[in-house]
């Protein structure tokens, strides 16, 4: 019989490194398209892989281990939310590697969609995520964002503005 | 499908953004949980050296602070020690100690002879 994620989280503050793992295993599909939205293509695996090594040494402080993917997501948030800010203090937006990997891509649109989301806030690329993606609530945002529901509607109102802004600078042939 | 959807750029949008976020990573999760424990027993590692070295710099510091108490501060020689001994005083010379450090030495001459006789 397949473990709960509560489960494998009680063997995992045991010590037990295969639960942990498995756990990674079973959330690592959902949070790697997050850090994508958030931080682009390039930076989301590493970005994951960090969080999770972060939430492995914090387990033991998760007092609901049924709420480990909320928990997850709220770690690796914060740390695409620092990574964002690092990158726009100290790297020019031509450091940044365009989208990778071609061949397994369809282009054009997979390099509209990152170059357009990058006009868009960190955060209010997280709330599109989690809304779109994720189809979650807003108070289900707002746990994940640390912030109240209101928030999560300010930011999802602003970057469909600024996204149906960028979107008709686009068909006008502009950026 | 509704048609409406498909002609507001922003829903456009959103379903791209779905199809894009939602394309299987690169690493598989098998890897990723593989890489993940590596990366966590890493650090643990770097960790544990990093507070070895911090706790074997803090047992140093503590003894070197004690040694220094137990001595006692060190009298400081001063420099000017060897110049503020008083050199042997000449004929109508005095010396006046301003300070601990400040000799001052005055010479007074003797008074001219008197020339000539009485008036």
């Amino acid at each position: 019989m397949e473990e709960t994620d509560a489960g494998l989280v009680r063997l995992a503050q045991q010590g037990d490194a295969n639960a942990f793992s498995s756990l990674v295993e079973r959330h690592w599909g959902r949070l790697v398209p997050f850090a994508r939205s958030v931080l682009g293509d390039a930076e989301a695996e590493d970005a994951v892989q960090d969080a999770l090594v972060v939430a492995w040494g914090k387990l033991d402080g998760l007092a609901e281990p049924a709420a480990f993917r909320g928990w997850v997501l709220r770690i690796l948030g914060r740390l695409c939310f620092r990574r964002a800010r690092f990158r726009r203090r100290f790297l020019s937006l031509a450091g940044i590697p365009e989208p990778s990997d071609p061949a397994t891509e369809t282009v054009g649109q997979a390099f509209e969609v990152e170059r357009i989301l990058r006009r868009l806030a960190p955060r209010q690329r997280a709330v599109m995520h989690l809304t779109v993606v994720e189809g979650m609530s807003d108070s289900e945002i707002g746990t994940v964002m640390g912030i109240d529901a209101a928030s999560v509607r300010s930011h999802r109102r602003r970057a469909r503005e600024r996204l149906r802004q960028v979107l008709a600078g686009t068909s006008a042939g502009g950026r | 499908m509704d048609v409406g959807e498909d002609r507001d750029p922003v829903d456009r949008f959103e379903r791209d953004l779905k199809a894009w976020a939602e394309r299987p990573p690169r690493v598989s999760p098998e890897q990723a949980g593989r890489r993940v424990i590596e990366a966590a027993r890493r650090r643990r590692r770097r960790g544990l050296t990093r507070r070895v070295l911090l706790a074997a710099a803090a047992v140093l510091a503590v003894a070197l602070i004690l040694d220094i108490h137990r001595d006692g501060p060190v009298p400081e020689e001063s420099p000017t020690a060897a110049a503020l001994e008083p050199r042997p005083l000449g004929a109508g010379e005095v010396l006046i100690w301003l300070d601990a450090e400040t000799p001052l030495y005055m010479t007074f001459e003797a008074p001219p002879a008197p020339r000539g006789g009485l008036p």
